[in-house]
């Protein structure tokens, strides 16, 4: 048998058949090297080879994905445009262009390609305008954004590398950085009373909190203590008796004398003063009474007539655009789903155990739970891979915004439960890595 | 397709997996017609799994349509005819699409050939009676199986005969007659049960009553109703069920196959018959019909010729060893907008830079695609979308094995079973970072250090 030689003569034509067909021609005098044919002209196609598979989805790009999770900000970004105005202007744009900025800068300095156009910096910068209060000053967006960019992305290694949300991470820095700013600058002061803008108020949750620890006594006792007070100081000043006292307040005393002595005047001041100082203090806390009694209607938290941070403000707005981003496969339902189902638990054990003011729908609507579950929590790189783990991953992050809330002094609790939370994603995708269809690969005997 | 339980065992369906387009439409309609005779073939001495055959012909003997010219190197290996009647030129050498070099014998036609019509009614046409076949043992089907040469038409080409003993440790009771073809673009099998019913159904009888199985299903998907109702009135006069499965890839995968119609779990790195089935393509199960009823070898498959990168897109019934190119030439040759040419289907089918590579037995098809069809997303990192594990068939986490296997993280890769993995594509297909990750898993059980 002759022996078969290599020739690659044929390998370079292509699309024809020729007398060569099956690849070589077995009859050449072994010392004669074949000569590789001069390259053909091109006027045939020129096809490559590649690794199966050779089709692609390619409706769905990492791009679209950002794409659409900025779609679904939009109903968010009009609410905050109608509550907040300028500020909700100023605030979107100094982010945006920030986080924009520190991925440009970051990305040169590491000598990686540019990758603005990925769209994940504009995300970010989105996400960490929203969770501002419209009163932050321009700085604390501009270092919101590098530190979310920096210390929240490119240092583990850029997209799809790092631990923690970058918005968050970059909020949790400024909050800890402008700390009053960032805890009771939420109202605008103007000491103007006909001041009706939303920025003037206070924030829901804020007052729900203090209302907690710190509950107003009806107007009626507050009348009664300052009265007892009232007496009791009159009678040690000017020997006032009880009666007198009352008959004063009540503008029935009548006094017949023929000298008025300071000390007469003194004690009609003081009890002027004191009727003043009690309405004022009944004002007061009918005041906070009512604020608190607005902060917990329901449809004020659900249509976003409230004060707030710009995106967490209206629990509609969130809804309509987490449900397209859920309905679009770009965020996984279960770690909604899973939030919302741990504070229903908790909230409800709460409201019918412990008898709270803030009901379960309270915990939904108020705050940026929503925000933090529809939008934040459910960003794919910081949350497990499978859907039991996601479905874990929801649960926890509702339990610890229920906890931060009902146990921390903080009034709001999602931002530090979206950090914690993301830590545990590494554990919850080892703890459930899914079977194989058909069981684990078997492991070969161990051989003696 | 609901998922209740069905008589036959399974739901029609299974979880995740992918819907490509199908894109059946190039070739669906097509009758099958033959190729004529080219003037030389080059005959792999390997198209099969397992050993490689031994070339029993001598340069310049005359062959016979149908002669031996490969023996078989073992059990697990399968004998080589030849495809026309000619010469023998000698021995030779070629790639196939899977990458192995291999020896082939290359024959040119001499003297008058069977060709055209009478070729096609040789192989497909005529009576294929269904009754009458208990006049053959099962041993005698298993011998005339292993001598015809025949292997898996469906890619795989595993030794036809070795499926075909009935096996004491773990008994046959099912015998799966694989019509699915779940691959895009691929409509061959679509067109034999359309044409050739009666051929398959023959060939499933005989070779249940050499395995001993004692219920014969069919499956064909639902976007296959032409088929499904020729199968049926083949078949069910014969006490052959066809079952009508969901149309989603990759359900012609065995495993998935087996799940659909029976319910059945194939254990991983294992085969069917650890359940109890064993799986046949409708091809090879008309390859076996005409190996006992007609005494022929396997010599002619069909194949489709499809895609928008080549003229026109026929079903051409082939003799094994003629080159890509023959196929392509007669189907109006590549267009200019041709820039894959892959041996078999989109999603599995490897890619070949030489069209002089021969078609063997397992080659179901020949799909040219455009830059426009392979376009895919450009490289990004992983974003953790976790699509990947919404799609794959067998549960499994794509992203991880495909990093571990890039980082060469061997214990994070056994630790998320890559050794499990069927490399059917879904993944790939549906990340939107681009990322490949089928050949990274590839690669990744490849270099993965045995132990």
């Amino acid at each position: 048998m002759a022996e078969d030689q290599e020739h690659d003569a044929e390998a370079t034509r292509q699309g024809e058949p020729g007398p060569g067909e099956g690849a070589t021609t077995p009859e050449h005098a072994p010392d004669a090297p074949p000569k590789p044919a001069p390259p053909e002209p091109l006027l045939e196609p020129t096809i490559h080879v590649a690794p199966s598979p050779h089709l692609s989805d390619q409706a769905f790009t990492t791009r679209r994905m950002m794409t659409d999770v900025l779609i679904g900000l939009a109903p968010l970004l009009v609410v905050a445009l109608v509550a907040f105005g300028w500020y909700a202007v100023v605030q979107v744009g100094i982010c945006v262009l920030s986080c924009l900025a520190a991925e440009a800068v970051f990305t040169f300095a590491r000598r990686k390609p540019f990758s603005l156009c990925d769209g994940s910096a504009a995300v970010t910068g989105v996400i960490l305008a929203f969770s501002l209060p419209g009163t932050a000053h321009w700085y604390v967006g501009v270092i919101g954004g590098f530190v979310a960019i920096g210390l929240g992305k490119i240092v583990f290694g850029g997209l799809g590398m790092n631990i923690f949300n970058p918005a968050m991470v970059g909020r949790a820095f400024v909050m800890m950085a402008f700390v009053k700013a960032m805890s009771t600058g939420y109202v605008l002061p103007t000491g103007n009373p006909d001041d009706f803008r939303l920025i003037t108020q206070a924030t829901p949750m804020g007052v729900m909190k203090r209302e907690k620890s710190n509950p107003t006594p009806s107007p009626e006792k507050i009348r009664a203590d300052a009265i007892e007070a009232g007496a009791g100081k009159l009678a040690k000043d000017f020997g006032m008796t009880r009666a007198e006292f009352d008959k004063r307040l009540a503008g029935t005393y009548t006094e017949i004398r023929r000298i008025v002595t300071p000390a007469d005047i003194a004690a009609r001041d003081a009890v002027a003063q004191l009727k003043a100082s009690i309405a004022q203090k009944v004002a007061d806390a009918q005041r906070k009474r009512d604020a608190h009694k607005e902060a917990l209607d329901l449809w004020r938290l659900f249509i976003g007539n409230t004060n707030g941070s710009l995106g967490e403000i209206s629990a509609l707005a969130c809804l309509v655009g987490g449900i397209f981003l859920c309905v679009r496969r770009t965020a996984a339902w279960q770690i909604p789903a899973g939030a919302v189902a741990a504070v229903v638990v908790i909230a409800g054990l709460n409201d019918i155990l412990a008898g709270a003011d803030m009901t379960v729908l309270h915990h939904l609507l108020g705050g940026a739970f929503l925000f933090g579950a529809l939008f934040i929590a459910t960003d794919p790189v910081t949350s497990p891979l499978t859907p039991k783990g996601r479905a874990i991953f929801g649960v926890l992050f509702g339990a610890l915004v229920m906890l931060l809330r009902n146990l921390s002094a903080y009034p709001e609790g999602v931002m530090f439960a979206i950090l914690l939370v993301n830590a545990f994603t590494p554990l919850i995708n080892r703890w459930t890595i899914p079977t194989p269809v058909g069981g684990p690969v078997p492991q070969p005997e161990k051989k003696q | 397709m609901t998922a209740t339980r069905t008589a036959l065992g399974g739901t029609g369906s299974f979880a995740r997996g992918i819907h490509p387009p199908e894109r059946k439409h190039f070739a669906e309609d097509a009758h099958i017609e033959v190729l004529p005779t080219p003037d030389q073939i080059a005959l792999p001495l390997l198209q099969h799994i397992g050993a490689p055959c031994e070339m029993v012909v001598k340069k310049k003997q005359e062959v016979a349509l149908g002669e031996m010219v490969g023996k078989a190197g073992g059990f697990v290996s399968s004998p080589v005819h030849a495809s026309l009647a000619g010469k023998v030129v000698g021995p030779s050498s070629a790639t196939l699409p899977n990458g192995r070099r291999v020896r082939t014998v290359v024959i040119k036609a001499e003297g008058p050939q069977l060709a055209g019509q009478a070729l096609l009614a040789d192989v497909l046409g005529g009576d294929w009676p269904t009754d009458g076949l208990a006049q053959y043992g099962p041993k005698q089907i298993a011998d005339a199986v292993c001598d015809a040469g025949i292997v898996g038409q469906g890619g795989a080409a595993f030794p036809t005969h070795v499926k075909l003993i009935p096996n004491e440790q773990s008994p046959i009771d099912t015998i799966l007659i694989n019509g699915c073809e779940c691959e895009p673009y691929l409509t061959a099998d679509h067109r034999l049960m359309v044409e050739a019913p009666g051929a398959v159904v023959a060939g499933a009888l005989l070779a249940a009553r050499a395995n001993g199985a004692e219920r014969i299903i069919v499956a064909i998907e639902d976007n296959k109703p032409d088929a499904i109702a020729s199968m049926r009135r083949a078949a069910e006069p014969a006490g052959v069920q066809v079952a009508e499965l969901h149309t989603k890839y990759p359900m012609g995968g065995e495993r998935q196959t087996v799940l659909a119609v029976t319910g059945r779990t194939v254990p991983t790195t294992g085969i069917p018959l650890a359940v109890g089935v064993v799986v046949m393509n409708v091809g090879t199960s008309a390859a076996v019909a005409r190996a006992v009823l007609r005494a022929k070898p396997l010599t002619h498959r069909v194949v489709t010729v499809t895609g928008a990168g080549v003229g026109e897109h026929k079903n051409l019934l082939v003799p094994i060893g003629a080159s890509y190119a023959r196929l392509i030439a007669y189907c109006g040759g590549l267009l200019p907008n041709a820039a894959r040419v892959v041996a078999g289907g989109p999603m599995m089918g490897f890619t070949i830079g030489d069209l002089n590579t021969p078609v063997t037995k397992g080659t179901s098809g020949v799909t040219v695609l455009t830059d426009r069809d392979v376009a895919r997303a450009a490289e990004t990192n992983c974003v953790r979308c976790g699509r990947c594990v919404d799609v794959c068939p067998l549960n499994l986490v794509p992203t991880k094995m495909a990093l571990a296997a890039r980082n060469e993280d061997w214990a994070l890769a056994r630790r998320y079973h890559i050794q499990a993995c069927m490399e059917c594509g879904c993944c790939a297909y549906t990340c939107p970072g681009g990322l490949p990750l089928v050949q990274l898993i590839r690669v990744g059980k490849a270099k993965m250090p045995r132990d």
